[in-house]
């Protein structure tokens, strides 16, 4: 029977055409949308590389002003926060704090290699501020004796693609010379991998370059400060300079609203995808529909010749689960080639799981759909073949 | 082989009661070749319907080969048109999508058997109409007399005590009717029962037994151009 089924089907191909195309389309669509959902999920399990608690991030707005009085007031504002009991760690940096939305990439080239990463500036108790470990090596030292040379530390992902085992005093490309390696800086939000990063060394006395001074400082205050004693602190920092606007922000505020950002996207993205499989379940059950009625015939000419009702729906049944296993074989071709041309860095695994829930959810579609019309194909007389037209 | 008593069909529909069948007795013997006329919409297929098992007598009574067949459930009735009833229609009723061999085949997918088995029954079947040549063709590349032919070997494929043919050549023109109807007469002297319902008074002398039927009602039967009045 199952083989009739499949040769019925196979000879009809060209008439199932539009129907297989829809099962075949939907199919990579769950597919497509639940590789996003698991690698997401499984993004968000897993650690940041820092732990962002305590961490706050203190952004100055100032006006025009001169290289010298900045630094002087810098150096007072730093001082003021050594001083601060509350105040564990802190370091300047440049604008792409984690959860700010902000990036900043950059390309490195000389002779020996190309090197593109994240880049980061900041201080030597940054990675103190962010508890982030080190794999190699340890943080900038207090100053950097040698102004010939950059210091910077890089995460484990741009340490494997430059591919030099022992790093640590090695000139990465031009002047950059590499004093520590850290594992992961997922800074966007939970949802992203971690990426190729590089950190430099702040050097508060390079006036040809201010990038430095974002006017973003990231602290580490100590557990259990009160939001009082926090906003003495900013007041304490106003007295500094007065003509500067202070903001303090908690970075677990901003992890929730970095992550807020991707629920529109997503939901339009889900309402897509519902609306899609509704269409096919929708167009499923309408050409069943008009199959069976024009198959009237055929029914009555199947129960004359032996098929009880029970078969009949079956038969149905059958048939949709041919066409849309004739579809999927398809599909899945096109599904297996991410995994295996390793596409978009989703580990197989995640591909793996996203084509057997794309298969569950397609198969459970299509049965679903053909059992109200394969009912009705069952329920009919089996007259009907004697007299139609 | 067939005994109808006290048959009556009426269908019922919002508007209208038509009675299709009223009070037919009937009894045809074994290996008889009866034929049925009568004019259009007096209930000659619903009576073929009727010993066909295909649908439900609104009362009376349908013995097959003896056998009561009132309390068969579906599943039951099903079984027992596969094994005992071979049905040929005017339209054929062929499927389309199926090459010939294929369509021959139907019957026996709905009982136990392999696919050896059924390509050999097959073959034989064809061989019998004639058309052992034909086997990988789709019925739209034959004519309407292949076609009918093809139907009667599926009819014919699972061996049937009694065949079933509702205007068998109402289709086609003369020469390809006699075709069809010497097929029907060879079946019949090889022991098969044939009822066949027919417009063409000719081929309905050469059965064994002629019944008119008029308004659902029995209103004669010649045999062997003997006239007797029911
Ligand atoms: N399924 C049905 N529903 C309602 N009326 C029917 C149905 N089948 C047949 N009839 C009616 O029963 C009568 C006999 O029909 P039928 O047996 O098909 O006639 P014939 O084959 O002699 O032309 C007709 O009046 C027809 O309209
Ligand atoms: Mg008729």
């Amino acid at each position: 029977m199952i083989r009739h089924i499949v040769q019925l089907m196979w000879n009809r191909r060209k008439k199932n055409f539009l129907l297989m195309t829809e099962v075949f389309i939907s199919f990579l669509v769950l597919f497509g949308i639940s590789t996003l959902i698991f690698e997401n999920l499984d993004h968000y399990r897993k650690p940041l590389g820092f732990e962002y608690d305590q961490v706050r991030m203190l952004s100055m707005r100032r006006g025009q002003i001169e290289y010298s009085e900045l630094k002087e007031k810098f150096q007072l504002i730093k001082q003021r926060l050594k001083d601060n009991p509350k105040v564990l760690f802190s370091s300047m940096v440049s604008s792409n704090s984690p959860f700010t939305d902000n990036g900043w990439f950059s390309v490195e080239e000389d002779s020996l290699r190309r090197v593109e990463f994240n880049f980061f500036a900041v201080e030597r108790e940054f990675f103190d501020v962010m508890q982030i470990p080190f794999l190699e090596g340890e943080t900038f030292p207090k100053v950097n004796t040698n102004p010939e040379e950059r210091l910077v530390v890089v995460n484990k992902k741009l340490a494997d693609e430059i591919g030099v085992p022992n790093l640590i005093g090695e000139n990465i490309v031009r002047d950059m010379k590499v004093v520590g390696v850290v594992d992961k800086y997922r800074y966007k939000s939970s949802f992203f991998p971690d990426a190729v990063s590089l950190f430099e060394m702040i050097d508060e006395n390079d006036t040809t370059d201010l990038n430095w001074f974002s006017g973003d400082v990231l602290i580490r205050l100590q557990e259990g400060t009160s939001k009082g004693e926090e906003r003495e602190l900013l007041e304490e920092l106003e007295g500094i300079a007065p003509d500067w606007r202070f903001d303090m922000q908690e970075l677990a505020d901003m992890k929730i609203e970095a992550e807020r950002k991707l629920e529109a996207p997503l939901i339009i993205f889900f309402v897509v995808a519902v609306f899609l499989i509704l269409n096919v379940a929708l167009g499923l059950f309408g050409v069943l529909w008009y199959n069976i009625n024009k198959r009237k015939g055929e029914i009555g000419l199947r129960r004359a010749l032996g098929a009880p009702a029970n078969l009949v729906r079956k038969q149905f049944v059958g048939e949709v689960l041919v066409i849309t296993l004739f579809a999927i074989i398809v599909g899945l071709f096109f599904a297996i080639q991410f995994p295996l041309l390793g596409l978009f860095e989703i580990r197989a695994g995640i591909y793996a799981l996203a084509i057997l829930i794309a298969l569950i959810l397609i198969f459970g579609i299509a049965t679903f759909c053909a059992l109200y019309p394969s009912k009705l194909a069952a329920d009919m007389e089996p007259s009907l073949a004697l007299h139609e037209q | 082989m067939i005994k109808l008593i006290n048959l009556n069909k009426v269908f019922q529909t919002k508007t209208i009661e038509t009675v299709a069948l009223n009070e037919i007795n009937l009894h045809i013997k074994k290996g008889e070749f009866v034929s049925i006329m009568g004019p259009s919409g007096c209930g000659k297929s619903t009576l073929l319907n009727m010993m066909g098992l295909l649908d439900k007598p609104t009362s009376g009574k349908v013995l097959i080969g003896g056998t009561d067949l009132s309390n068969y459930n579906d599943t039951q009735l099903a079984a027992f048109r596969n094994q005992k009833l071979g049905f040929i229609f005017q339209s054929f009723h062929l499927i389309n999508d199926l090459s010939v061999i294929d369509n021959v085949e139907l019957p026996l997918l709905y009982r136990k058997s392999t696919a050896r088995d059924r390509r050999t029954k097959a073959l034989a079947a064809l061989e019998k109409v004639g058309l052992s040549h034909r086997t990988t063709h789709y019925p739209s590349q034959l004519s309407g007399g292949q076609r009918q032919r093809v139907a009667i070997a599926r009819s014919i494929i699972c061996e049937p005590e009694l065949i079933l043919a509702d205007e068998p050549t109402g289709n086609l023109d003369s020469v390809m009717g006699n075709e069809i109807m010497n097929l029907l007469q060879n079946l019949n002297k090889e022991g098969a029962t044939i009822v066949m319902v027919t417009h063409d008074e000719q081929m309905a002398h050469g059965t064994d037994r002629l019944i008119r039927l008029f308004d659902g009602q029995t209103v004669a039967v010649h045999q062997n151009s003997k006239e007797e009045v029911c």
